[in-house]
């Protein structure tokens, strides 16, 4: 029972959110009552392709959940106002990372410095949503389902998958890795994934004399047109596949010891195992850091940029065919509180990473002077729709991009993809 | 009830409704009373003395009383780590849904808690979260959410887990400030960024020193006067002691209509379905505004309204609750908690394993109320899995459970056919009669005819009785409320 969860601060709600719905208290895989799936041997592999033919193109969308703190990340170093407006917690001009004339990165992003030098990686500044929303729960939800006035509940890359897959998408076609439950990004009218762990997606009895009855059983119970029994008949054919993912999961690259980490390199070997898959969506937790922003910063922005780098390293040549992009409900205030941390802000810092990324620094900079900020928060420049739509555009050129992406205007192009 | 689809007896519509599994033993009370409706009074009265084993849970978890500050000290010195808390807390919840005779006070201490939401093992407020559910969930449960509001702003474990301890003058941390607009009352939609900066003054002054108080602290000298106006409400806020203030403002928000309207609709989303008729959720607001916010009044109005008696309204099991439920229909009892092998603590990590631990959902707003993020292949495999697991005769390898002897729950006349047997079973487990698909569905998985037939109880097999009964609670109405 080693701790894994996101809450070694010594700091709870400042810590921020955790990220796993399963990674509970620190526990790993259950070690509960004798399953009645312990083996995977004995069931038929199935040889049926699914999907997307293999080679496609991938996009990968990481949730910073809990507001990630952009003006640490990518740091404004020629402003005094960063400087001014945050005398305990501001990242040092000395400490940072290929700095150019107005931005360097965080020390903590060392482990993206290949990326970075290679041209793969932009930053990108002051991208957020068209108008402030500070909550947590309720931005998330704008955010991720990104049609604004429209009544259907549907995310973003739930549509993407439709327009991407059509009436060939399947459960693997859009996946949250790491988590049971579905994002609001990938809910809507395409059955998609939530992939706690691949080595879950397996029927009671798997392995034993009893499989066969009980497969035949479970199909004869959901052969209705109820959303139970719909949902139930994509659980079966999911398993058939399963193990393909368990199959194809790296053995030589090292992750870094964390639900992002894992839920990271349960992606790659999702992409290895050519399943068809073209949305995957992987939370990481504990950026609410309302207090002590500069010892508890480091640990979240570490991880995730060892856990990328990893995710990349282990791609190896499928690197080319993947795109991963961050994202935060929001970023935070420009001054820091009163307990060294920062309240919910605005405008936010993106990194785009990948296949078809021009590495560098992007953004229509707002400034940080009195005038320039809105309500005390960095403004935003660059919708953060049309940072997906430019991604969109470049790597999934067949795509209506207003279709996935509706009543965001004309595209605004910055230019970081090829 | 007219409404009704199916003539499903009112008495189980109610049974299914508003607690964690319909028992024999629940049927049995029901049946004591001369309606349902008179049995939720008894409920809301908690007339009926608890349960005997039910009485004992308490006991399991006498760790959960610890001060403060030695469970501070226990986990510090890695003696007792505060997941170990935190499990403590899961393990005397689940125990108590399967077992309370009080099974609505279970139901709505689940809803407050998820409402005024704080997770367990949290690093800052775990030393006081068992109080926090005992001193603001339990206490208030039945009575007034002003009272529980109130209760809970003041309490250590919200204001650590909300930083509202780290709230000063001249230092404002806006956390609680917002959440208790957002989530603990008026909802977002009521609220602007001037109402979360007011909010965040009026809850100055608190403290929270490591120590056994189960109430904040307060300085004066911490507190940030100044005009404050919230919601409309208007304080001076000129006392150095901002409490009285604050009381007020927390007594307008928790009564204002934005609240009385959420509170309806999460309630009537959490008993019967994801979009409750509109006029229903205006009846259950009235009600709470009419009574001062008082809990029993909605409930009142909720099950005399003529959609709770729409039979086909239903909701989707979160998938510990699912696991709940499994325990009560299957009968199994869990009788202690010492050592990882006792049946509640195994049956805590099945929770985690379907991925769903009340009190384990890492973010303020607690477990969502709707269905759709439960409803995903994942989920099911997990479930189905976790009901033949349970429908096993002798729950393989655990300790401190009572599970009832295969002979009480068959029929008592024999032989019967295989089909006769599913019938049995579905309307035993589910209150339901079996339909084809499932005759058919237990017929595969035992590998047997429909028509096979059985001399007694014995010829059913211990692997037999597994399947059948797991194939039973695995029809898609199986992982329904």
């Amino acid at each position: 029972m080693t701790s894994r969860s996101n809450d070694q601060s010594g700091c709870g709600e400042c810590s921020g959110y955790a990220t796993s719905r399963r990674g509970f208290l620190g526990l790993g895989a259950a070690a509960g009552l004798a399953g009645v799936t312990t083996t995977m041997l004995g069931d038929v592999m199935t040889s049926a392709v699914f999907g997307a033919a293999p080679g496609e193109r991938i996009l990968v969308v990481l949730s910073q959940r809990g507001g990630a703190d952009g003006l640490s990340i990518v740091v404004p170093h020629a402003e005094s106002a960063y400087y001014a407006a945050r005398p305990s917690i501001a990242v040092a001009k000395s400490s940072l990372l290929v700095p150019d004339s107005r931005f360097g990165l965080h020390p903590s992003l060392k482990p993206l410095l290949p990326l970075w030098s290679s041209g793969r990686m932009a930053a990108i500044q002051a991208v957020g949503m068209p108008v402030p929303n500070r909550s947590h729960f309720d931005a998330m939800v704008e955010l991720e389902d990104a049609a604004p006035g429209s009544s259907v509940r549907a995310g973003w890359l739930n549509r993407l998958i439709g327009a991407l897959e059509g009436p060939h998408a399947d459960a693997f076609s859009g996946v949250a890795s790491g988590s049971s439950l579905l994002p609001t990004s990938l809910t809507g009218p395409r059955h998609t994934l939530a992939m706690a762990d691949a080595a879950e997606l397996v029927l009671p009895y798997a392995g034993s004399d009893q499989a066969a009855g009980v497969a035949a059983a479970l199909r004869s119970l959901h052969g209705g047109s109820d959303a139970v029994s719909q949902v139930g008949r994509e659980a079966i054919s999911v398993t058939r596949r399963g193990r393909r993912v368990i199959a194809a999961a790296s053995t030589r690259t090292s992750y870094p010891n964390s639900d992002l980490g894992a839920a990271l390199k349960q992606s790659a070997a999702l992409i290895r195992a050519d399943l068809g898959v073209r949305a995957i969506a992987v939370d990481s937790g504990g950026w609410d850091h309302h207090v002590n922003l500069s010892s508890l910063l480091p640990t979240v922005l570490g991880d995730l940029a060892s856990s990328v780098a990893a995710f990349f390293a282990d791609l190896g040549d499928l690197a080319e065919r993947v795109t991963l992009v961050t994202v935060s409900e929001f970023g935070r205030r420009l001054a820091q509180n009163g307990a060294h941390g920062l309240d919910h802000g605005y405008g936010n810092a993106v990194l785009v990473l990948g296949g078809g990324v021009k590495g560098g620094y992007y953004g229509r900079w707002p400034g940080l002077s009195a005038g320039k900020q809105v309500d005390g928060d960095l403004a935003v420049t660059t919708d953060v729709r049309h940072v997906w739509g430019e991604i969109l555009e470049s790597r999934f050129p067949a795509v209506d991009r207003t279709k996935v992406l509706p009543n965001a205007g004309g595209l605004r192009r910055l230019g970081f993809m090829r | 009830m007219s409404l009704s689809s199916r003539a499903e007896p009112a008495r189980d519509l109610f049974a299914r409704r508003l607690t964690y599994g319909v028992t024999p033993a629940l049927r049995r009370d029901m049946a004591g009373y001369s309606s349902p409706t008179a049995w939720v009074e008894a409920q809301l009265d908690r007339a009926e003395p608890e349960y005997d084993l039910a009485a004992t849970v308490p006991l399991w978890f006498v760790a959960l009383r610890n001060t403060p500050a030695l469970a501070q000290l226990l986990d510090s010195r890695g003696v007792r780590p505060r997941y170990q808390v935190g499990l403590d807390l899961v393990a005397q919840t689940l125990a108590l849904r399967i077992l309370s005779r009080h099974q609505l006070y279970e139901a709505m201490c689940d809803f407050w808690s998820n409402l005024l939401y704080i997770p367990v093992a949290e690093a800052r407020s775990f030393a006081w979260r068992a109080d926090f559910d005992s001193t603001v969930i339990r206490d208030h449960a039945f009575g007034r959410f002003p009272d529980m509001l109130a209760a809970s702003v003041e309490h250590p474990a919200m204001a650590t887990y909300l930083s509202n301890d780290l709230n000063a003058k001249g230092a404002i941390n806006e956390n609680l400030g917002r959440e208790l607009l957002e989530l603990h009352t008026v909802g977002r939609d009521a609220y602007d960024e001037s109402d979360v900066r007011s909010m965040s003054r009026l809850l100055t002054g608190f403290t929270v020193t490591t120590g056994n108080t189960s109430q904040c602290g307060y300085d004066p000298n911490r507190h940030q006067t100044g005009k404050a106006r919230v919601l409309g409400h208007t304080e001076a806020n000129q006392n150095a002691d901002g409490r009285a203030a604050l009381a007020r403002t927390l007594r307008h928000l928790a009564l204002h209509e934005a609240t009385a309207r959420r509170i309806a609709q999460r309630l009537c989303t959490r008993f019967l379905e994801d979009s409750p008729p509109a006029d229903l959720v205006r009846a259950v607001a009235a009600s709470y505004r009419r009574s001062g916010g008082a809990t029993a009044p909605m409930l009142r109005t909720l099950v005399k309204h003529p959609a709770f008696a729409d039979a086909r309204a239903t909701k989707v099991l979160k998938p510990g609750d699912d696991l709940v439920r499994a325990c009560r229909v299957l009968g199994l009892q869990p009788s202690g908690a010492v050592g990882s092998g006792a049946f509640i603590r195994q049956l805590v990590l099945m929770a985690q394993d379907v991925g769903q631990v009340s009190y384990a959902w890492p973010a303020p707003n607690g477990w969502p109320e709707t269905d759709a993020p439960y409803l995903n292949p994942t989920r099911l495999l997990r479930s189905w899995e976790k009901h033949y697991l349970l429908a096993a005769p002798k729950v393989a390898a655990t300790q401190q459970v009572q599970v009832p002897a295969k002979a009480t729950q068959l029929p008592s006349s024999w032989p019967q056919t295989l089909a006769s047997l599913a019938d049995h079973q579905s309307r035993l487990l589910l209150g339901r009669a079996a339909d084809r698909a499932l005759v058919q569905a237990c017929a595969s998985a035992l590998g047997r005819k429909a028509n096979a037939s059985y001399a007694s109880a014995d010829a059913l097999t211990d692997l037999e009785y597994q399947l059948l009964r797991g194939t039973v609670l695995n029809q898609p109405a199986g992982i329904r409320r």
